[in-house]
């Protein structure tokens, strides 16, 4: 994010091994949505975002924010494929660098 | 200062901005369909992943999809507002989202050309980038107070759980 950031991952971390071979939990573990610091996009823009977007209150918003600007990530959002998938889309519609992984 | 950018009482925005910077957002906003219809790599941050462990490599294709035109379609649409109300004395609420939606469109992509980064200092005015460097910073200021206008009449306190 700007002012700061860090270039965007090209690749997330890879998930636990369990989540490609244990096939009996998998689908009752929920999905994260993770947002991914990115040089670009304004800290006052990301803010705004979470709040229009999840109804967080400004306090949350700017929390999760802030540890997206200086952890390089934050979880915003988790339940179940489907909605993660929505929520990361509407992520991507106003340019936010989101994507999913199911939690571990 | 006051911003010079305002929500009237009758809920309509206006932007204070001279000729010539409406000439120049409408000029590149108008470039930016055609690349995102043919997608060309210069719109690729535009498209991040949504999956992206090795394992899921099927369930990114499908992804991308599901999403890929509604989210050119997305795109598109806004670039177009903006082209089409560039000299509009004042813009609906809807008009003003597109407009910070092709305004954000724009950032990333001269963003990711620019190559810009953590802390970097404006490139010297003889550097062949400088004038689009100076169109990322002025279309960055006026995301900034965009964002401002808007994030005013969200409530602090947040929405309820579950509301959209």
């Amino acid at each position: 994010m700007t002012p700061g950031g860090v270039v965007p991952p090209e690749t997330a971390p890879t998930g636990d091994i369990r989540t490609i071979v244990d096939q009996d939990t998998t689908s009752d573990r929920p999905w994260l949505v993770i947002v991914w610091n990115d040089p670009i996009n304004l800290m006052s823009f990301v803010t705004f975002v979470l709040q229009k977007l999840f109804g967080y209150s400004k306090e949350k918003a700017t929390s999760l924010m802030l540890d997206i600007h200086t952890k390089g990530r934050a979880v915003v959002s988790s339940g179940t494929r489907d909605r993660a998938e929505l929520d990361v889309y509407r992520l991507h519609e106003h340019g936010l660098w989101a994507t999913m992984e199911q939690s571990g | 200062m006051s911003s010079p950018i305002k929500r009237r009482r009758d809920g309509r925005y206006v932007i204070r901005l001279d000729a010539n910077a409406r000439i120049v957002l409408a000029n590149l906003a108008a470039q930016l369909p055609e690349a995102l219809e043919s997608r060309d790599p210069m719109v690729r941050r535009l498209f991040p992943p949504a999956y992206t462990a090795d394992d899921h490599a099927a369930a990114e294709q499908e992804y991308r999809q599901l999403v890929d035109s509604a989210l050119v379609n997305h795109h598109v649409r806004s670039l177009e507002t903006l082209v089409a109300t560039a000299e509009a004395e004042s813009l609906s609420e809807e008009e003003f989202g597109a407009w910070l939606d092709a305004v954000g469109s724009l950032r990333l992509v001269l963003g990711t050309r620019l190559d810009v980064h953590e802390d970097m200092d404006a490139p010297d005015p003889q550097d062949p980038q400088a004038a689009e460097y100076s169109l990322y910073v002025f279309l960055g200021e006026l995301q900034e107070l965009m964002v401002q206008i808007l994030a005013e009449v969200l409530p602090d306190e947040g929405r309820p759980e579950g509301a959209l």
